[in-house]
C-alpha cells in the first residue's frame, strides 16, 4: 500500500469516525471572490506569488464563537481550532490539541495565566487558574529548566520557583507548578507560596556541628521504625512530650564531629526528627567494630546522608524506643507472596470507587473467591515504585477486614500510587498499582457496587401533567428546572441541588389509563447508564369501555454524572411475558475523556456459517470441557481440536440462527449490568419472520463467545423488527443462570 | 438547462458538484484539514479565471485534481518541503483505484459498510485513534496492549478495510 492509499484511508476514517466531514467552503470562496483577491497560479512551475493567505473561515468561526459564548469563554473568538486560546502559552516542542471545552496537552509544557481554559494531561485536570501556573507532562529535568523558563518568558522569581522541586505537584502524567495565585488540580485548590516568601532558616552545613546540635535540640516530634531481616516495622510515634525532649537533647548532646573515616551505612533504625518549621531531619544510629558510636544524619537540603561520630550514650538513650519499634507489627512488603497471602486473609472488603466523579460506587465484598482474586490485584508481581509524593485525586478507598479482626486500608490515587495503612499508621508509600490491576479492581467494584451509587434519588410521577406532548427532557440547572416544572404544573418547583444532581423527565403525552412511570432497573454500561422504565397502567370499566384520558409523567432526580443517560420503556403488552425494551431518546452525551465505568470482555472466538439444517435461533452454554465438546458437536462447528478454555474464568455461549447469506454481522455486546444481572444484546441481521428463515437467501450461521464466568444472571436480548431495518425494541430472550 | 450567467453562480455550481472530491483529493495528497480548506478554495477560484471547455464531469474532475495537485506542489515549494516523487502518476492512480466514477461519497459509503464488519477490538482501536485522537501509546494503554500490538492491529485493520473498500467500489 503506497502513501496515497494510506492517506486516503486515513482521511476517510478521520471523516467518518471523528464525525467531521468534508466542509462546505462555498461561502468562504465567495467572500474571497468578492474581496477581489487573486488566486495563485496553478502551473507546475514555481508560482509567481505565494498562495493567498487564507481568509478567515467565517463559518467555522461563527460556529466556534457560538459554542464558546455558550461556554462563557468569549476570549476564544477568532482562533483557528489548533491555535492555543488566550491564557495558554506553549513552550517550544509542546504538542497539544484544542477541544471544544478544554486543551489537551500531549507533551511538553505550557504556561497558564488568568482566564486559561481547562487543561487536561492524561487523568490530570487543571482549571480556574488565577495567576500564573506552569503545567506539563512531567517535572522538567535540570538541563531543561532554563530553556523552558526562557521559552515561557518567566521572571527571575518565577524561574527560581520552578527550579524548586518542592514547588511541583504531580497527578499522574501531569506536573504542575503554581508560580503565583492559585489553580485547581483535579478538584483541589493549589495555591502558590507567597511571591516573596519569608526567609526560611537555612540548613547548616555538615561541618557546622555547633549549629547542627542546636537544631537537633529544637526537635518537637519524633517517629522511628526498625528493620529486621530486611523488613521495616510500622512507624512508631513518640507521643510523650518529655521523651521527645529527652531524645532531642540526647541527639544534641552526644552528636560528635563528622567522621574522618566514614563506615558503611547501617540504617536498620530510621528516625524522623521534626522541627517546628516543618523540616524533617533523618537520622540512623548504629555501631561498628572499633567505633564508639555512629550517626548518619541528613537535613532536607543535603544531597545525601553525612556520618558523624557520636557517644555510645546516644544509643543507650534510644534503647527503649528502639525496642518498642521492634515490636510494631510488620507488613512483609518486600515479599510479594507473603503480602498476597496476608491480603487473602481478608473476610470483607468495603470500598468506595470515585473514578466517576459524579457517582461514586460503594459496596462490600464478602465472596471468598473475589477477595482472593483481589489480593492478587492489590499486590501484583509487576508493582511499580515511585519516590514522588503525589497530590492527586484518590479514586479507590478500600478497607480490608482480616480474619483475625485486624484491618488494612488502601488509598489508591488515579495514577495507581497508593498508601497502605495498618493499625492507623502508614506502612507503605510510593508503591504503584499497574493499570491492569486498576482496571480489574474497577471491574470488581462495579460488579459488587451497591447501585445506590447511581440511583433515583427522588421522583415525581402521576397521571396529569400539563405537558401533553410525548417527550423526554433533561434538566441540569435551576433555570431549566423552574421552567420545566412551571410547564408541567404551573407551581413552584421542588428543591433540587443541581451541583450534585440532574433531573430526567418523561412525558407520555395525551393517552389513556396511565398513572405515570417508574424505574424498573438501572444498567451501567461502559459510558452510559440506562434507565429502564415501566408504565403504570390501570383498567377501567364502563358501558363503553370508559378509558380515562391522562397525560402521564415522571421526573427522576439522579446523581450528576459525566456519563450518557439512555432510557428504555417496556412496551411488552402481554402480561407475564418477557419485557420488550424500546429505546427512548438518549440524553446527556458523554465527555470524550470519560473513563469507562465498566469493563466486560466478550471474546468472539469462533464464527461460521453453512450446513444444514437452517435453524431457529438457539443459545447453548458450556461451563466445562464435556459441555464444550457437546456444544461444538451440536453446532457442528467442524472443529476436531477444540481450543482450551479456562473454565475457572469463562463460560462459552453459542448462538445459531438463520441469517442472510454471507453476513458476518452477528455480535454479542454488553448493554449494561447491575448487581443482579448482566444484560447482553445479540446484534444480528437474522430472520425477521418464520418465512425469512426458510428463504433461499438465508443460511445457518453460528458464533461462539467466551464471557466471564457469571457471578450473577446473564440475560441475552435479541432485536425485534416490526417490518423495519433497525430494531424497534429488544426482547429478553435467554437467561443464563449464575 | 439554464446557462450559468454570473461568476458567483458558476463558482457555486462547480463547488456544489466538485468541492468534496477536491478536498478529499488534497487530503489524500497529504494536506491537513486547514491546508485542504485553503487549497480547495484556491482551486475553484483559479479555475474560475482559467476555465476550460466542459468535456463532461469526469474530465472536469480530472482537471480540478490536476489544479489541486499543482497548487499543492507550489505550497510545498514555498514552504521548502520535500516534493514527493511521482506525485502526478501515483496520486491519480491511487484516486482512480479507490474512487468510483460517482465520486468519493460512494467510497466513504463503502468504507462505512466495511467498518461494520470489523471485530469489536479492531473497531475500538480505530475509534480511539481517529475519533478520540489518541496516539499509539495511549491507545495501547486504553486497550491494555503493547504499542507494537496496537500498531500491528491497526495495520492489519487498515489493510482489511482497504481490500474491502476496493472490492466494493470495483466496477
Amino acid at each position: 500500500m503506497n502513501t496515497f492509499h494510506d492517506n486516503l484511508l486515513d482521511s476517510d476514517l478521520d471523516e467518518i469516525l471523528s464525525g467531521r466531514g468534508a466542509p462546505d467552503l462555498t461561502a468562504r470562496a465567495l467572500q474571497k471572490l468578492a474581496a477581489g483577491t487573486q488566486p495563485p497560479a496553478a502551473e507546475p512551475a514555481r508560482a509567481d506569488a505565494r498562495p493567498a493567505v487564507a481568509t478567515p473561515r467565517w463559518r467555522a468561526w461563527a460556529r466556534a464563537a457560538a459554542v464558546l459564548l455558550v461556554l462563557g469563554m468569549a476570549g476564544w473568538l477568532l482562533t483557528r481550532p489548533d491555535t492555543l486560546p488566550r491564557g495558554v502559552t506553549a513552550a517550544e516542542g509542546a504538542r497539544w490539541r484544542v477541544r471544544a471545552d478544554h486543551v489537551e496537552l500531549k507533551s511538553g509544557w505550557v504556561l497558564l495565566s488568568d482566564g486559561a481554559p481547562v487543561l487536561v494531561v492524561g487523568d490530570g485536570r487543571v482549571e480556574n487558574v488565577n495567576g500564573r501556573t506552569v503545567a506539563g507532562t512531567g517535572i522538567p529535568g535540570g538541563d531543561a529548566l532554563d530553556p523552558l523558563a526562557d521559552h515561557l518568558d518567566l521572571s527571575a522569581l518565577e524561574r527560581e520557583a520552578m527550579k524548586n522541586p518542592n514547588r511541583w505537584i504531580t497527578a499522574g502524567m501531569l506536573a504542575l507548578c503554581v508560580l503565583s495565585g492559585q489553580a485547581v488540580l483535579n478538584g483541589r485548590v493549589i495555591a502558590a507560596e507567597e511571591d516573596t516568601p519569608p526567609p526560611r532558616a537555612q540548613d547548616p552545613k555538615p561541618e557546622d556541628t555547633k549549629s547542627l546540635r542546636a537544631l537537633l535540640g529544637q526537635v518537637e516530634g519524633i517517629e522511628l521504625r526498625v528493620a529486621e531481616k530486611g523488613l521495616y516495622s510500622g512507624w512508631l510515634t513518640v507521643r510523650d512530650a518529655a521523651r521527645v525532649r529527652a531524645i532531642a537533647a540526647a541527639f544534641a548532646t552526644h552528636l560528635g564531629e563528622p567522621s574522618a573515616t566514614p563506615a558503611g551505612i547501617d540504617h536498620t533504625n530510621q528516625f524522623e526528627l521534626r522541627l517546628k518549621d516543618g523540616r524533617v531531619i533523618r537520622a540512623s544510629v548504629f555501631t561498628r567494630p572499633g567505633r564508639a558510636g555512629l550517626c548518619d544524619i541528613r537535613l532536607p537540603s543535603w544531597e545525601r546522608y553525612h556520618q558523624f561520630d557520636c557517644a555510645p550514650d546516644l544509643a543507650a538513650e534510644l534503647k527503649a524506643e528502639l525496642a518498642a519499634a521492634r515490636n510494631q507489627p510488620r507488613l512483609p512488603v518486600q515479599d510479594a507472596k507473603a503480602m498476597r497471602a496476608l491480603l487473602a486473609r481478608a473476610v470483607e472488603a468495603t470500598f468506595v470507587d470515585s473514578t466517576d466523579q459524579g457517582a461514586p460506587l460503594r459496596g462490600t465484598i464478602r465472596d471468598a473467591a473475589v477477595l482472593a482474586r483481589m489480593a492478587g490485584l492489590l499486590w501484583p508481581e509487576d508493582m511499580g515504585f515511585s519516590k514522588t509524593h503525589l497530590a492527586e485525586r484518590d479514586v479507590y478507598q478500600l478497607a480490608l477486614k482480616l480474619n483475625d479482626g485486624s484491618g488494612l486500608g488502601f488509598v489508591v490515587g488515579d495514577s495507581g500510587i497508593f498508601t497502605l495503612t495498618m493499625t492507623g499508621e502508614t506502612s507503605v508509600e510510593g508503591r504503584i498499582l499497574p493499570g491492569t490491576s486498576m482496571q480489574a479492581l474497577r471491574e470488581m467494584f462495579t460488579r459488587a457496587a451497591d447501585t445506590r451509587g447511581f440511583a433515583v434519588l427522588r421522583q415525581w410521577t402521576g397521571e396529569n401533567s400539563r405537558v401533553t406532548r410525548a417527550q423526554t427532557r433533561l434538566v441540569y440547572d435551576d433555570e431549566g428546572w423552574t421552567a420545566l416544572w412551571n410547564e408541567h404544573a404551573g407551581t413552584a418547583a421542588p428543591a433540587v441541588n443541581f451541583e450534585r444532581e440532574i433531573v430526567l423527565a418523561v412525558f407520555g403525552g395525551d393517552k389513556l389509563n396511565s398513572r405515570g412511570y417508574t424505574v424498573r432497573e438501572i444498567l451501567q454500561g461502559e459510558y452510559r447508564y440506562t434507565l429502564r422504565l415501566e408504565e403504570e397502567h390501570f383498567q377501567t370499566a364502563g358501558p363503553d369501555g370508559g378509558g380515562v384520558r391522562c397525560a402521564p409523567f415522571a421526573m427522576f432526580a439522579l446523581p450528576r454524572t459525566e456519563a450518557a443517560i439512555h432510557m428504555e420503556l417496556n412496551v411488552q403488552g402481554i402480561k407475564r411475558a418477557a419485557p420488550l425494551w424500546q429505546p427512548l431518546e438518549a440524553k446527556w452525551k458523554p465527555r470524550s475523556d470519560i473513563n469507562p465505568m465498566v469493563s466486560y470482555t466478550i471474546d468472539g472466538t469462533r464464527f461460521g456459517s453453512g450446513g444444514f439444517p437452517k435453524t431457529k435461533r438457539r443459545f447453548l452454554v458450556a461451563r466445562d470441557a464435556a459441555q464444550w465438546q457437546e456444544l461444538n458437536n451440536d453446532i457442528n462447528t467442524g472443529q476436531d481440536k477444540l481450543p482450551a478454555v479456562d473454565w475457572d474464568q469463562y463460560i462459552a455461549v453459542a448462538a445459531t440462527e438463520a441469517a442472510p447469506a454471507n453476513t458476518d454481522q452477528f455480535e454479542l455486546v454488553l448493554a449494561g449490568m447491575n448487581q443482579a444481572r448482566v444484560v447482553l444484546r445479540l446484534t444480528t441481521p437474522g430472520a425477521q419472520t418464520e418465512s425469512d428463515s426458510e428463504s433461499p437467501g438465508y443460511e445457518r450461521i453460528w458464533r461462539i463467545w467466551l464471557i466471564p464466568k457469571p457471578d450473577r444472571d446473564i440475560v441475552i436480548e435479541t432485536p425485534r423488527y416490526d417490518g423495519t431495518t433497525a430494531p424497534t425494541g429488544w426482547l429478553e430472550t435467554h437467561t443464563i443462570r449464575r | 438547462m439554464r446557462a450559468v450567467t454570473t461568476r458567483e453562480e458558476q463558482l457555486v455550481e462547480w463547488m456544489r458538484r466538485h468541492q468534496t472530491d477536491v478536498w478529499r483529493f488534497l487530503r489524500m495528497l497529504g494536506c491537513d484539514r486547514a491546508l485542504a480548506d485553503d487549497l480547495t478554495q484556491d482551486v475553484f477560484l483559479y479555475v474560475l479565471d482559467h476555465p476550460v471547455a466542459d468535456f463532461g464531469p469526469a474530465a472536469t474532475a480530472a482537471y480540478l485534481r490536476k489544479t489541486a495537485r499543482n497548487l499543492y506542489l507550489n505550497w510545498l515549494r514555498d514552504h521548502r518541503r520535500e516534493l514527493p516523487l511521482g506525485l502526478e502518476a501515483q496520486s491519480e492512480a491511487a484516486w482512480a483505484e479507490l474512487t468510483p466514477g460517482d465520486g468519493s461519497d460512494q467510497r466513504l459509503a463503502a468504507l462505512r459498510r466495511c467498518l461494520d464488519k470489523l471485530a469489536d477490538r479492531q473497531r475500538r482501536a480505530l475509534d480511539l485513534r481517529y475519533r478520540d485522537g489518541l496516539s499509539d501509546a495511549e491507545t495501547a494503554q486504553a486497550m491494555q496492549a503493547t504499542p507494537d500490538a496496537i500498531k500491528g492491529l491497526l495495520k492489519r485493520t487498515r489493510e482489511q478495510l482497504r481490500q474491502c473498500v476496493q472490492q466494493q467500489v470495483k466496477p
